[in-house]
């Protein structure tokens, strides 16, 4: 069924179809649009979900971790500060197994205050413990939060899972999608009948309780098993996806990448710009591709290394500033990655788009300059680098 | 549930807070808990949400 959605429309859309026991979401830009959309639902009566108004994020993640625990399915949106707000009870989610969705419309984190697009808030999430699926575009958003449940509330995983996409780029934009019909979303998601959980009197149980050092790591261990184990699990989620829908997934997307000496890796929708400044450069000749990274945590490594194995020279961007003062989080990410293949290419960081700071294809195809130049001299200080800022005395890409 | 209360009644019960806790000597929680908890009948069933606290780390393990 073809329709023109915005992304946050397309994310609401898919939670009705999918119709969760409770949502519990508090009002933020560019998110407020998700539970807006979905309070319109629970009123007309055409979801049965307990839709819970809070006063804060930290509450809203309280209600999904109560009703998750209590052996409902939970759904939540946020962006930015929302999400910091949140942060303590992410950890909680994530530890006590419960398999919440979470839609992360992505926005800077203050400070400055800004309400443009980057990944300055869920790259702060990034080691605790959830799933982590960006979305390029509005159809992407769509079947990222139908994948969510049928990946997350598998019994070895049980982790819960954060969707992203852009924040106005996407959340914001309409375009045309494809969805899909309503009981073919049910018959996907099926029912959730966890093991556990806190309203099943034969099996009393304790949720989120003091954990011992002599315990404590097991448990850990345990959540680190079952982030190793998604990796599969998202694999065959999106198999199964593929059959009612047609559209592929993997961990991560290669574009032209078959033959590509030059390449990027990048998150989001960035990636529809590359990919127009990359079939410009083919035409010229230029063996540029592009690796667009879908799923962020678990982190494809060994996947990654295959597919950037035969290039000269890459350049990961990072839409977040990690202050590590060695790069960006997905730069980091993809060096470790790439550390131990027997050829490595060479590798830049770029980055670029802070606070909804514009990138054009003009910028991709310098980039792509700079990885000519490294390729041909093997010279690529300043490996760590910023893009599209007024003062470009610095600027070298 | 009764709604009239009668003291003699609510001490009769079995306290619902399994001993062996191990909150501080004279610490008057365990007590308070164990109060709060007769409001329970024997037949209810309850699920018992507390902030994180000494009476968390103390009587879960």
């Amino acid at each position: 069924m073809s329709s023109r959605l915005s992304g946050n429309e397309a994310v609401a859309y898919a939670m009705k179809q999918i119709n969760p026991d409770v949502m519990g979401a508090f009002p933020i830009t560019p998110s407020t649009e998700i539970p807006e959309y979905f309070a319109a639902y629970v009123a007309n009566g055409e979801v049965n979900t307990e839709y819970v108004a809070v006063e804060s994020e930290h509450s809203s993640m309280s209600v999904c971790i109560a009703a998750q625990a209590a052996g409902a399915r939970a759904v939540s949106a946020t962006s930015s500060c929302g999400l910091a707000l949140m942060y303590e009870l992410l950890y909680v989610a994530a530890s006590c197994r419960l398999p919440i969705t979470l839609a992360c419309v992505n926005r800077a984190l203050s400070g400055p205050i800004n309400i443009n697009h980057d990944y300055s808030d869920s790259m702060g999430a990034r080691d605790s413990g959830w799933i982590q699926i960006y979305a390029e575009n509005n159809q992407e958003a769509y079947d990222n939060i139908i994948m969510a449940m049928p990946i997350g509330e598998t019994p070895n995983i049980r982790l819960p899972v954060m969707s992203c996409m852009d924040g106005f780029i996407t959340s914001h934009a309409v375009e045309n999608i494809e969805l899909l019909e309503t009981d073919v979303v049910r018959k996907f998601i099926g029912e959730y009948n966890p093991e556990h959980y806190l309203l099943k009197k034969e099996n009393p149980l304790a949720v989120g309780p003091y954990d011992v050092s002599a315990y404590y790591m097991e448990h850990k261990v345990q959540e680190a098993e079952a982030m190793k184990a998604a990796k599969s699990r998202i694999l065959e989620v999106a198999a199964e996806f593929e059959k009612i829908s047609g559209r592929r997934y993997g961990l991560f997307e290669e574009y032209r990448m078959e033959d590509a000496q030059l390449a990027l890796v990048l998150i989001g929708s960035t990636a529809g710009t590359a990919k127009a400044a990359i079939n410009k450069l083919r035409e010229n000749g230029i063996k540029a591709g592009l690796v667009k990274i879908r799923v962020f945590r678990p982190f494809p490594g060994e996947e990654l290394a295959r597919a950037l194995a035969g290039t000269r020279a890459v350049a990961v961007m990072d839409k977040s500033e990690g202050f590590s003062a060695n790069g960006g989080p997905l730069f980091a990410e993809t060096c470790s990655a790439l550390y131990d293949l027997k050829e490595r290419p060479y590798m830049i960081n770029i980055v670029y788009g802070l606070g909804g700071r514009d990138v054009k294809t003009e910028d991709i195809e310098k980039v792509f300059g700079r990885l000519t130049d490294i390729a041909r001299t093997g010279e690529t200080h300043p490996v760590y680098t910023h893009m599209g800022q007024r003062s470009r005395e610095e600027e070298t890409a | 549930m009764s709604t009239v209360y009668n003291l003699k009644r609510e001490v009769e019960k079995p306290t619902r807070l399994t001993g062996g806790h191990r909150l501080c000597a004279g610490c008057g929680t365990g007590v308070v808990v164990s109060g709060v908890l007769r409001a329970l009948d024997r037949e209810d069933r309850a699920v018992v949400v507390n902030a994180t606290s000494c009476l968390e780390v103390s009587t879960f393990m």
